[in-house]
Order: structure tokens, then C-alpha cells, then sequence
């Protein structure tokens, strides 16, 4: 099958344009930033095309699916009622497709939950690095708030640390939170 | 009093598109109106038209700032020809709010001035029927208002729509396609039209609303399931955001309302920008064009019946492939009057004689 991939995010496309090329399948993928949708859609002829949800050029999409001779239709216009549970879930992932009429609904699926997977994978990247890097800001910030209560309150390290977390467990609220009351007070 | 608030608060999920036009979304919730009638409701911003049709037609959002003809066309094409997938509305969020903008360059090639626009449109149609390549416009969606308005102005100018491309393109990528010479004239609701003024990429060519004086626009399009199950919530969020779009027809309230809607969990723009867009579409003092964007008055909110049929009637002539019989019966489910009606009474509102829309519906 002719698979054409539009995704703003260049990290997601690639593997995804690999699996997909792995399966056996032609796939193209939109430069970013080129808005050349129809003339793709003219020359390429997709039977199926993945799109991240949020695209802006969704409704380029739909218009693509009203008037080419090839009809490639929003997938929540495919669905039996079974596979609800797909399109809620690649919805739910930021996933949508448009595939051409007489496609088998099994091979939709298998490309469906391939892309899901890869968006869902992204997201799950994307949630580690967001932690690596708030982790880090966290140690940043107890560091400084430690060395501000060593100034002023006179203590070691080691009380600095017991005496904010004590704060937080009493409070119930993370140890980052009280470090930046810290520094807000002394800072 | 408050143990009877707290056991009928109703959580209700809806969608927007960040324009202008969502404007009484953004007041209801912040001016407290959808508080008011304990009503708890959870925003969805999504990036495109087609992003909420997906959402509203799996009930993952109740309700949404919706193009008026996407309710039509959900009635004609259900996914799955279930009826729960499609959606219905009974109320509308205001008459006009676009613009057709035109290119500069194009404008210089027309030689056009501050003259009047059935001049500028006799020589529109006369560059088109003498120019080597077609024309290309800019419209946000293939079912929207935007798109019939340009199907009026050029039937208004005598141009035949074989004559002229017409492309789908984010009113975020207007104006850059129209500075990159993608588009020479484009159909779109603000603030995009006064960006392009603004960033001098073109200039306004005419207001929707002297193609149609009071042409419908977006509407509070609802998944026809939670209409059917949730009457009570249904009704609670259209009469918060009646009351919201009295508030906004209040030219001092103007200010406020812009920097509500800048703020980044909306808009995320400049509030100059949409004081500027509102100035130019809400309280214009233009002679030529007074009727711009209405929010309340002449019955702005009404989900008028003859509306409903001349989306459906247009839509069918420019969709030839539309396999359409558009029954009486689909269209007054799709614009359901009786809970317009029924909110009007309970507001002690004025209810309108629903075959008597303001202003004359054009015919092509």
C-alpha cells in the first residue's frame, strides 16, 4: 500500500516510516513546514494516510477526502462498532488516518495499531524526558534552598535536608515545593 | 441551597477552536455564567475542525463551538449511520464574523481603491476571465459558512467556481500563504483577517455580512446522545452561554473579554490583536458595513429552521457526489428549536417566530 505520513514531529514520523516500511509498504512523509498537501495526495495517491491528530492540516485532509477521485475518508467514518475501541484509542493518541474505500478492515487495524503504538511510544518518551529534566530543576532548587537554610539557620547539610523534608511530609506536599517557599523567604 | 448545588453539579466536556468567534465559551466560564447554573465544564482546544467532529461524534467531548453546515452534514453522513454519532444544536453563537480578504498583490494587479465593492467585483470577474492561471481561495473547511460566502461573492460577481481553485487551508497558515503567494484571496473568521491587514500581506475585500446580512456562523453543535440523555445539562450550558452572549454585545466589556482570550490556556495571542479584530467585526462605526459580528441581538442565538435548509440546500448543489435526500425531519433534529424555545421561557426571554429569520436569505 501507498502510505503518506504527516506529522509535525519528526522524531515520531521516522520510526513510524520505518515499521511501516518494514511491513512492505511505500510510505512518504510530509516535510514539515510544506503545505503542498493536495499536489502530494495527486502524485503519490495514498491509499492510507496518518496524521497527527492536532495538525493543523487536518482540514485540508477533509477536503482532500470530498473532492479527490480517490476518496481517502476519515477513519471514524469506517468503524463498526467493534473497533470503536481503535479509533477512541488512536484518537485518544493523538492518531488519526484517511483510507481509501474497499480496504480490508483487518489491514486498517494492523497500520492503525502499528501507528498507535509509535505515537503512544513517543508520548512515553516524551513523559521520561519531561521527568529526567523536572528532576533535575527539583535538585537544582533543594540544593540552593539547602545552602540558603545553612546560611542563615547555622546548620549543617545533613539538618538543612532532614528539616525541609520533615516540612514537606508534615505539609504533604513535595520536598521541591517547600525548597522553593525556601528561597522565596530567604532567597 | 448549597448541598442542592453541589448534588445537581453537572460535569460537561467542550470542544473550541481557538477564534474569535468562541468568545462566549471563554465568557461563560470566566464570568462565572456556567457556574451559575452549576454547570462544571472541562475545555478541549483542538487544532482543527476535523479534530472535533471525531471527538463530538464518540462522545469523547458533550459539546463544542461548531461551523453551522458540519451539524447538516453530520446528519447527512453519520459515521456508521448511527444516529448517536450525529449531532444537533439549539443555539447558534452569533450571525457573521468573517471577512473575504484580498492579496495585495492582487489588488494592485485589480488597481483596486477605496471604491465600492461592485466595482472591485466587476474587475475581479473580468481578471479572471482574462488571466492564463486560476485564481487560488482560501477557505477553512469544505462544510462552513466560509466557504458558501465565497460561493456568493462569486456568483455575485458573475464568476463561475470552475473558474477560481478553491483550497482548504488552516486560518493559522492564512496569511503566510497568502505572503507566500499560496492563495490570492482567502475567506476567514478574525482575528486572521486583521493580521493580514496588520502584517500588510493583503487587504479586506468585503464583510461576510454584505453578502448576507445576517448569515449564520458557528453554532453549539452536541453529540445527539448527550442531548437525548442529558436534557437538563444540555439546557443549563445553552442558557449560560445566551446569558454570556448578552454580556458580550456590551461594547464596554469589550476590553475585558480580549484579555480573558489572549491568556495561553486560550487564544495564547496578543489582546491587542483581538481588540483590534473586535473593533473592526464587533462595534465597527463604518457606514458601509454596520451589521458585522452579532452575539445577541435580533434573536443571534436562535437555530433558525430556514437556516438549516439553505446550508443543506447549498451544500447539495456544490457537493454533487452527496448522496443526499435532506428530509424535513433530519434537518429539525439537527436544528432543534423546542429546547431553544424552552431555555427562551425560562430565561423570560422573548421567543421569536421561528419562520421569520431577520434580513433576506440570499439564492444563488
Amino acid at each position: 500500500m501507498n502510505i503518506l505520513i504527516i506529522d509535525q514531529v519528526a522524531k515520531r514520523a521516522e520510526p513510524l516510516e520505518q515499521a511501516l516500511r518494514d511491513l512492505g509498504h511505500e510510505v512518504l512523509v510530509r516535510p514539515p513546514g510544506k503545505y503542498a498537501i493536495y499536489k502530494m495526495v495527486e502524485s503519490f495517491q495514498p491509499d492510507v494516510v496518518i496524521v497527527d491528530a492536532d495538525s493543523p492540516d487536518r482540514d485540508t485532509l477533509e477536503d482532500v477526502s470530498m473532492t479527490s477521485d480517490r476518496l481517502p475518508r476519515p477513519i471514524i467514518f469506517f468503524a463498526n462498532d467493534e473497533d470503536d475501541d481503535v479509533i477512541r484509542q488512536s484518537i485518544q493518541a493523538g492518531v488519526s488516518a484517511y483510507i481509501v474505500d474497499g480496504l480490508q478492515p483487518s489491514r486498517v487495524k494492523t497500520l492503525l495499531n502499528v501507528a498507535i503504538s509509535r505515537f503512544e511510544e513517543h508520548q512515553r518518551l516524551k513523559g521520561e524526558l519531561k521527568k529526567t529534566r523536572d528532576e533535575l530543576a527539583d535538585r537544582k532548587i533543594i540544593d540552593k534552598a539547602k545552602g540558603l537554610l545553612m546560611k542563615h539557620k547555622q546548620c549543617d547539610e545533613d539538618a538543612a535536608f532532614s528539616a525541609m523534608r520533615k516540612m514537606a511530609m508534615n505539609k504533604n506536599v513535595r520536598l521541591s515545593e517547600i525548597a522553593q517557599d525556601v528561597i522565596d523567604l530567604f532567597g | 441551597m448549597f448541598n442542592t448545588l453541589l448534588a445537581t453539579k453537572t460535569n460537561v466536556k467542550i470542544g473550541y477552536v481557538p477564534l474569535l468567534d468562541c468568545a462566549p465559551l471563554i465568557v461563560a466560564q470566566e464570568a462565572g455564567f456556567f457556574a451559575e447554573q452549576g454547570v462544571n465544564v472541562q475545555f478541549s482546544r483542538e487544532n482543527n475542525w476535523a479534530s472535533i467532529r471525531d471527538k463530538l461524534s464518540l462522545g469523547m467531548i458533550d459539546a463544542a463551538h461548531l461551523l453551522a453546515p458540519m451539524v447538516i452534514a453530520s446528519q447527512i453522513k453519520q459515521p456508521n449511520n448511527d444516529p448517536n454519532k450525529a449531532f444537533t444544536t439549539s443555539l447558534a453563537l452569533g450571525y457573521n464574523g468573517n471577512a473575504i480578504t484580498i492579496s495585495n498583490s492582487l489588488a494592485k494587479q485589480l488597481d483596486l481603491g477605496e471604491q465600492d465593492l461592485p466595482k472591485a467585483l466587476s474587475g475581479l470577474a473580468e481578471f479572471c476571465s482574462q488571466s492564463q492561471r486560476k485564481i487560488v481561495i482560501g477557505t477553512v473547511h469544505p462544510h462552513s459558512m466560509h466557504t458558501y460566502l465565497i460561493h456568493l461573492l462569486l456568483h455575485k460577481a458573475g464568476i463561475h467556481p470552475d473558474a477560481v481553485e478553491i483550497k482548504v487551508l488552516p486560518p493559522v497558515r492564512m496569511v503566510d500563504a497568502m505572503k507566500q503567494q499560496d492563495v490570492d484571496m482567502f475567506c476567514v473568521g478574525e482575528p486572521w483577517n486583521t493580521a493580514a491587514q496588520l502584517e500588510r500581506a493583503g487587504k479586506i475585500l468585503c464583510y461576510g455580512s454584505e453578502l448576507w446580512e445576517f448569515s449564520p456562523e458557528k453554532v453549539l453543535g452536541v453529540n445527539a446522545k448527550f442531548a437525548k440523555d442529558k436534557p437538563e445539562s444540555h439546557r443549563k450550558i445553552v442558557k449560560a452561554l445566551i446569558k454570556a452572549c448578552q454580556w458580550l454585545e456590551e461594547p464596554d466589556h469589550m476590553a475585558q473579554a480580549a484579555l480573558w482570550m489572549a491568556t495561553e490556556n486560550y487564544l495564547n495571542c496578543s489582546s491587542d490583536l483581538l481588540i483590534q479584530a473586535m473593533i473592526n467585526q464587533w462595534h465597527s462605526q463604518s457606514r458601509r458595513h454596520l451589521k458585522r459580528k452579532i452575539f445577541f441581538s435580533h434573536h443571534a442565538t436562535a437555530p433558525w429552521p430556514a437556516h438549516a435548509q439553505w446550508i443543506a440546500e447549498t451544500m447539495r448543489t456544490l457537493n454533487s457526489s452527496m448522496s443526499s435526500e435532506t428530509e424535513n425531519p433530519l434537518l429539525s433534529q439537527a436544528y432543534d428549536w423546542q429546547t431553544y424555545a424552552k431555555v427562551l421561557e425560562e430565561l423570560e426571554l422573548e421567543i421569536p417566530e421561528p419562520s421569520r429569520p431577520p434580513g433576506d436569505i440570499p439564492v444563488f
